[in-house]
């Protein structure tokens, strides 16, 4: 079959599976793990002109650079160095350090004599620290395409009669990782990674404080306080659009995601590496150290990053190379409307239709999920866990599923265990055969999955710690305020005790737990231990985003003081499915 | 206003709409006419070729037919054929009204709809003299007519010479098949369904037996026509292509320009199958509402659906010319209940948002410039929300709501403790 036709038939296949059209525009791989030392961005193809300069002009142009000089004045250097690509017929010149670390390099073109590209600092090691036009998710960062992604989720999501509230705060805060996103996609990371900060630390914050006050149990109210009635114990989707305009609005983005995904969109290494990880378990072999070189550190996810690409890799087998990957379009595809039917399905099971489409609507205009989805990375699969795992919260042993596969695929979700636990539910206690089903589910999760680590006999489970969690703690990234400023070391270590401690007190208190409460528990915490990585990422977002929806977006009746506002107009009262989380 | 009198200025709305249209040179389009096309056929027909099988021919054979008859006629043929279409469009006018009055319209909104078919020379373009379409909609606003009048043999047949002229309006079929089972059984609706399908194939019958492959070649190429560059599927893509610079090839191929690869191929696939699912889920929703609705409820139903299966037909199908407009227009204007004013506002807005770029701007479309980009997505965006507010929905006629709210309201209690 040829290429079109091929992704003709797949994306068919995909719309008719219900799971989308998946389908891969020539690639710009984008390191997203690791240093990488053959960049190819910036390279002269040409015929094989005479060489133009001699390394000593070619180190004179280097030192041009305003950039090469403004770093160089903080990092004095021992010695330089220029090498001529005899291929790309560009000069490197490289600024080394008394250490031997390379601080900047300079690339020169030797038939123009022109400074192409000046890295410095991390830029030199990292791919993804040079800001690169669409090096994640491609036109999806352009103001043309993110602005109005904004614009489809703010819009609606604001409730314009109160615009001052903390309401519009924390839907401000969501958006706020795009001022960072700005200076990322410049290339200037010491600029972009401390202002993912403060919106984290606002949103941990503010879920941590939801989740603990939230929850109060009704005999601490003060005597003279509302309470609100049972009835009224639903959460409710306070926008002043109309249904069916949030259904056109929500279609509009999700076309507008698939079409990007489809015609607009690369793969990232962290999407490459599931279709690796698939070829090698289709082949019966084990993810864990048989990776290739051009993706060396990318066997550090848990096997349910792998497995999930299994179908796609089976239906467009991986040819050896990091080449259009349809089968990384496809999962990624499927993992975003998985979770995005997830949001609709836990909305509506909560609020009825109109709290449905609300989060729905919330998640697919999301600009954030919309850039893991381009950059066709597998951070979706987590939310789509997670996100599964608050719809069935009432069923012990699917909890514990959900979140045991959220573990499998990316680790972190491990903080989530001990609150998971809970059934959370105020009037239900957490009984031991709850608590045996909970960990059944987590057990299961782990069997069904853990089997890809003995494929080829035990390689893979030697190889596995090193291999993922090993590698993982022992990171060096810039991409942290603790990897640019290491003096924070005890700083991040605290932190780290302390969200740690954190994630097992929510395991006990508050003693009752509603779903807002589990949801907005859920998500501090995983805003916690992203706080406390090493290497933190825009692409991990989404992890936590579904937690920050559901928490902060629905109108949810108080327990206390004014009483909740009642819609004139209420819907037929959905099903009672969760009645035991809303009374 | 007399019924008489609302016809006559319906008519006469339409002779100085149709006039102002040809004589004011307000639409420099004269490259963007299927006149010289219509006309060589016609040439060659009355010259003793066959179509079909002495040159190829796009439509059915009625359409022949109506060329033929054009270039018989002792004028010009393209005032020949503009007469006819003049006809065409007092018909479909006076069709519009007729039906209107059959489903208990006020004069005012039968006039409404009369004098928005006749003024559609103005609304769309005078483009509209230079394609058959008119003929089509005239077919189907008598054909509307005569279904909603339980008129069976006359809509069959209408509707029969619709499909023999333009193919398309076969996506009725099921719908009038539903429409007549409801009053005159299964049977009864079968005999007219087959009927119309014996008419149809009656006027192919002397083509295929000349020229089997001809006929068929006719049906294939309308099969195998790409992603024509103004349906909504070309429109997302071009949306895309507008917003993150994706790749698009045109290419003028089966008549029209059209977009090339193997992303809007999988488009049009997909529009097509759309196309299939919101045709059959239209005829299924209006199916099972007919069910609980009765009298006028009932048939306004049916109209409703009438407009939703021919806008849905052409809204996701993978060739949108403007002209095609044309078909929806008698049926559109005619939807009631909730979402009816809106319906008929959302019409006429399609048919103007149609003119702000086609044809003064069609070529930059063509060229993939942004403005007529960006007028063709709304255009197609009004017909979405057009088939939005025509969708099928139970009507609030006072006896379903009365029949609602008796089912809703509980019966007395024997005893109550309120005052």
């Amino acid at each position: 079959m040829t290429r079109p036709v091929r992704r003709a038939a797949l994306i068919l296949a995909l719309i008719l599976a219900g799971t989308g059209a998946a389908i891969a525009a020539p690639q710009t791989p984008a390191q997203a793990l690791g240093p990488e030392a053959s960049p190819d961005v910036g390279a002269v193809a040409s015929p094989k002109p005479p060489q133009a300069l001699t390394s000593v002009r070619a180190t004179e142009i280097a030192r041009t650079s305003r950039r090469l000089t403004d770093w160089l004045t903080d990092h004095p250097i021992a010695r330089q160095a220029a090498v001529r690509d005899t291929e790309k017929h560009l000069w490197t010149v490289s600024f080394v350090d008394i250490k031997e670390k390379v601080q900047a390099e300079v690339l020169v073109d030797d038939t123009r004599g022109v400074i192409t590209e000046t890295r410095t600092g991390p830029q030199v090691a990292w791919q993804m620290a040079r800001g690169y036009p669409g090096a994640f998710g491609r036109s999806v960062t352009e103001p043309q395409i993110w602005i109005p992604l904004l614009a489809l989720f703010l819009i609606p999501l604001v409730r314009w009669r109160r615009p001052l509230s903390w309401h519009t705060l924390d839907l401000l805060a969501l958006c706020g990782f795009s001022v960072s996103l700005v200076w990322f996609d410049r290339g200037e990371i010491f600029t972009s990674v401390p202002l993912a900060y403060p919106p984290m630390l606002y949103l941990g914050g503010r879920l941590a404080w939801i989740g603990l006050r939230g929850s109060r149990p009704v005999k601490a109210v003060a005597a003279d306080a509302i309470v609100a009635e049972p009835g009224s114990r639903r959460p409710r989707f306070a926008s002043w659009c109309p249904t069916w305009l949030l259904v056109t609005v929500m279609l509009v983005a999700v076309g507008l995601r698939l079409g990007l995904n489809a015609f607009d969109s690369n793969v990232v290494d962290v999407g490459y590496a599931g279709v690796i990880g698939a070829d090698r378990i289709a082949h019966g072999q084990t993810p864990y150290g048989t990776f290739p070189t051009d993706c060396g550190q990318c066997d550090t996810y848990g096997p349910v990053t792998y497995l999930a690409y299994v179908p796609f890799e089976l239906a467009m087998p991986w040819v050896g190379k990091w080449n259009d990957l349809p089968a990384a379009h496809g999962a990624a595809v499927l993992f975003d409307l998985v979770a995005l039917l997830g949001m609709i399905v836990l909305g509506w099971r909560l609020g009825g239709r109109r709290l449905g489409v609300g989060l729905g609507l919330a998640w697919a205009a999301f600009p954030f999920t919309a850039y893991a989805l381009e950059s066709n990375s597998n951070d979706a699969l987590v939310a789509a866990c997670l996100v599964w795992g608050l719809v069935l919260a009432h069923r012990p042993v699917a909890r514990g599923l959900a979140v045991g596969l959220a573990v499998m695929s990316k680790f972190s979700p491990a903080l989530l265990l001990a609150l998971w636990a809970r059934h959370p539910f105020p009037r239900a206690t957490t009984t031991r055969r709850r608590l045996g089903a909970y960990v059944a589910g987590v057990a299961l999760a782990v069997l069904v999955t853990g089997w890809v680590l003995v494929l080829d006999g035990d390689n893979g489970l030697r190889a596995f710690w090193s291999r993922t969690v090993g590698y993982q703690l022992d990171r060096q990234s810039p991409f942290s305020i603790w990897g640019q400023y290491t003096w924070l070391r005890p700083v991040q270590i605290g932190l780290s005790i302390a969200v740690a401690l954190f994630a097992l007190f929510v395991a006990l208190r508050p003693r009752q737990l509603d779903l807002r409460g589990f949801a907005a528990l859920s998500g501090a915490l995983l805003i916690g231990i992203q706080l406390t990585v090493t290497h933190w990422f825009y692409l991990y977002i989404p992890w936590f985003v579904p937690f920050a929806l559901v928490a902060l977006v629905p109108e949810w009746p108080a327990l206390r003081g004014v009483p909740p506002t009642m819609d004139p107009t209420p819907e037929a009262a959905p099903e009672p499915l969760l009645t035991g989380s809303l009374t | 206003m007399t019924r008489r009198a609302l016809s006559g200025t319906v008519t006469g709305l339409a002779i100085v709409a149709w006039l102002i249209a040809a004589n004011w040179d307000v639409y420099p389009h004269q490259h963007l006419t299927d006149l010289p096309v219509y006309d060589e056929a016609a040439r060659r027909i009355t010259d003793g070729d066959v179509p079909y099988r002495d040159f190829g021919f796009e439509y059915p054979p009625l359409a022949a037919v109506l060329i033929t008859v054009a270039r018989l006629l002792p004028l010009s043929f393209a005032t020949a054929f503009s007469l006819m279409m003049l006809i065409a469009l007092c018909a479909a006018a006076l069709g519009v009204v007729a039906t209107a009055r059959a489903l208990g319209m006020s004069p005012r909104r039968q006039l409404a709809a009369g004098a928005v078919v006749a003024v559609l020379p103005l609304l769309l373009g005078d483009f509209v003299a230079t394609r058959f379409d008119l003929a089509v909609a005239a077919l189907l606003a008598w054909m509307l007519w005569a279904a909603v009048s339980l008129r069976w043999r006359t809509a069959w047949g209408l509707l029969a010479a619709a499909v023999a002229l333009k193919l398309a309006p076969v996506v009725l079929v099921p719908l009038l098949i539903v429409w007549h089972r409801r009053h005159r059984g299964g049977r009864a609706a079968g005999g007219g369904a087959g009927l119309a399908a014996v008419g149809v194939i009656a006027t192919f019958v002397p083509f295929i037996a000349l020229s089997p492959d001809g006929v068929w070649r006719m049906f294939s190429y309308h099969l195998d026509r790409p992603l024509q560059i103004e349906s909504l599927g070309s429109a997302y893509l071009l949306a895309l292509h507008a917003l993150a610079g994706i790749p698009l090839r045109v290419e003028t191929t089966f008549g029209s320009q059209n977009l090339l690869g193997g992303g809007p191929a999988a488009i049009a696939a997909i529009s097509t199958a759309l196309a299939l699912v919101g045709v059959i889920a239209v005829c299924i929703t209006v199916a099972v509402l007919l069910r609980r609705a009765h009298g006028a409820t009932a048939t306004r139903l049916f109209v409703t659906g009438i407009a939703a299966t021919l806008v849905v037909a052409i809204t996701a199908g993978k060739v949108l010319s403007p002209q095609f407009l044309l078909w929806i227009v008698p049926a559109a204007l005619l939807v009631t209940g909730r979402y009816g004013r809106l319906a008929f506002a959302t019409t006429v807005g399609t048919l103007l948002a149609t003119q702000l770029y086609f044809p003064v701007r069609y070529w930059d479309l063509v060229a993939l410039e942004t403005g007529p980009i960006a007028l063709l997505v709304i255009r197609d965006t009004l017909l979405t929300v057009l088939l939005a507010c025509a969708w099928p929905r139970p009507g609030y006629s006072p006896e379903t709501l009365n029949a609602a709210i008796d089912v809703a309201r509980p019966s007395a209690p024997a005893s109550t403790m309120a005052p």
